[in-house]
């Protein structure tokens, strides 16, 4: 039997007992839509399990991160100031707030009260307390203008924006005060500072104690200090300049026995004194608003009203419609040995 | 999968039911001279297009898909049948007498001839090794070299079986006809 008639044969005999067409393709093929659907409600089921435990992830990862956001914010931070060395936590006693400081710090700040916030003084091994940086909080839309030089935003919340005072001025001060291995380690502060500021959380704004003990109670506690600063500041502007350069003037100008040269004298010393206005200046104190006190320091700001004094009625009838604006200054006083010291004084209008 | 039609596996390949009609006749008359059972062959033969239904993807086209269906379908029975051999040789052995009773009668063997089944039966009588070298190359028209690929052998062993079962199967058909 040759290869042809071999298949031939062999073929005729499985056709006619088997039919592939008939018996099998049907099946297999049903078979296969069995499977295939068997796989997609697996995809399915493996899609719905996916699903639900990405969902359920991310709410187990949504509450664990609500109640551990701060501990963990705190813990991730602290890697920043870790490379600089070992690090303590500051949380303020009436502002809530928390910064992170490195620890040779520990004994070297001490810290005061302000009307916005708290101060950080630079406490030296010879025992003097010297201003370092500041963290000011003010109530967003109060009349506080925080919007001084040297001040940076470092958070806000919905009603409170904090500011930190720019440490570098306040190591140029130490510089001056104390010895030179003490301004090293307040330098090497100030390198770490800014990642003790991106440590730094707010406390929440129902938690701010500044606001609910209230401005009052702290103006109460302050009050003496406020009194003497504005004496002070009362004294400081009483045209003392005007009556000590007239007295000069009229020796000057005024000559004894003749009262026409005396009033031509006056009315050269006017006019000399109308080119120096600022002499001529009566200041008013009309309002004076604590801005930062504290048991050493006084910032307030002054609005000071001035006016042209000692003219000629004529002047005096032609001016006396043109009125100077109120000028708005911050005036600064440090209690000195029992004394309040002036120590700043700037216009801010 | 509504419709058998849509089974489509990708865009070079012909879709499932293609390969079926291609390809489904010859590989159950493969399987019915492995295992020699309509029933299971058909069986047999549903599986091997599942598994190429499933695997289709990962075809790597080193060979033609006929060769690659062909060894499926022969890994297949060769898996049935070494899993059926403690079976069939207990089977066998319980069985043994009761067949040798039930063997076909002349009028039986002469009805089988009737239906031209004489040549079948020949080769499946054949040992599976002589079996499948036969059916690969004569009726499947495998080359050497393909089947020797199929087979997981050499062509020189292809060879020597090709030459053992065209003897055996002379001599089966020999005596057969002189029956």
């Amino acid at each position: 039997m040759d290869k042809v008639n071999f298949k031939k044969g062999l073929e005729k005999e499985l056709a006619a007992r088997l039919n592939f067409q008939q018996d099998v393709k049907g099946r297999a093929l049903a078979a296969i839509r069995d499977k295939e659907k068997k796989r997609s409600f697996m995809m399915q089921r493996m899609l719905s399990a996916a699903v639900f435990t990405v969902m359920a992830s991310s709410l187990f990862l949504f509450i664990y991160s609500e109640m551990h956001s701060k501990e963990d914010l705190l813990k991730v931070k602290s890697a920043a100031n870790q490379m600089a060395g070992e690090s303590y936590v500051y949380r303020d006693t009436d502002f809530g707030f928390t910064l992170e400081l490195p620890s040779y710090m520990r004994n070297k700040l001490r810290t005061f009260d302000s009307a916005n916030g708290r101060k950080f003084f630079f406490h030296s091994a010879d025992g003097m307390s010297l201003p370092l940086f500041n963290i000011d909080i003010y109530k967003k839309g109060s009349r506080d203008d925080p919007s001084l030089k040297g001040r940076i935003l470092i958070a806000e919340t919905e009603k409170y924006a904090y500011f930190a005072s720019d440490i570098k001025t306040g190591i140029q001060s130490l510089k001056g005060e104390i010895a030179g291995k003490q301004v090293q380690i307040a330098e090497r502060f100030a390198v770490d500072f800014p990642a003790a500021l991106a440590a730094f959380q707010p406390a929440a704004d129902d938690e701010v104690k500044i606001w609910t003990k209230g401005l009052s109670d702290f103006r109460v506690e302050s009050q003496a200090a406020v009194d003497m600063a504005w004496t002070s500041l009362d004294k400081e502007f009483q045209a003392e300049d005007f009556e000590a350069f007239f007295a000069v003037t009229k020796e000057q100008y005024l000559a004894p026995n003749s009262r026409s040269s005396l009033e031509s004298a006056k009315e050269k010393a006017m006019a000399d004194f109308q080119r120096r206005e600022e002499s001529f200046m009566k200041h008013e104190i009309i309002d004076v608003t604590p801005f930062e006190v504290n048991q050493i320091e006084v910032k307030m700001i002054a609005e000071i009203k001035s006016s042209i004094t000692d003219r000629t009625p004529e002047e005096i009838k032609k001016k006396q419609n043109v009125k100077s604006e109120p000028s708005k200054y911050l005036a600064t006083y440090e209690l000195r040995n029992g004394e309040w010291i002036k120590t700043g004084w700037k216009k801010l209008s | 999968l509504q419709a058998s039609h849509s089974i489509k596996l990708s865009a070079e390949m012909p879709d499932i039911e293609t390969i079926m009609d291609l390809y489904g006749e010859d590989i159950l008359h493969i399987i019915y001279c492995y295992v020699h059972d309509k029933a299971l062959a058909e069986d047999l033969a549903q599986e091997v297009f599942l598994t190429v239904y499933l695997k289709l993807a990962s075809f790597k086209e080193h060979s033609s898909l006929k060769t690659w269906i062909t060894r499926i379908a022969i890994n297949k029975c060769k898996d049935h049948l070494r899993t059926n051999y403690i079976k069939k040789t207990w089977l066998s052995n319980v069985m043994h007498g009761f067949l040798k009773e039930t063997k076909p009668s002349a009028e039986e063997d002469c009805m089988v001839k009737d239906r031209g089944e004489g040549l079948l039966q020949a080769v499946i009588g054949l040992p599976v090794k002589y079996r499948e070298a036969i059916i690969l190359y004569y009726y499947q028209e495998f080359t050497v070299k393909e089947i020797s690929s199929l087979l997981g052998m050499n062509e020189a062993t292809v060879k020597s079986r090709l030459k053992r079962g065209r003897e055996k199967l002379k001599n089966k058909i020999e005596k057969e006809e002189l029956l």
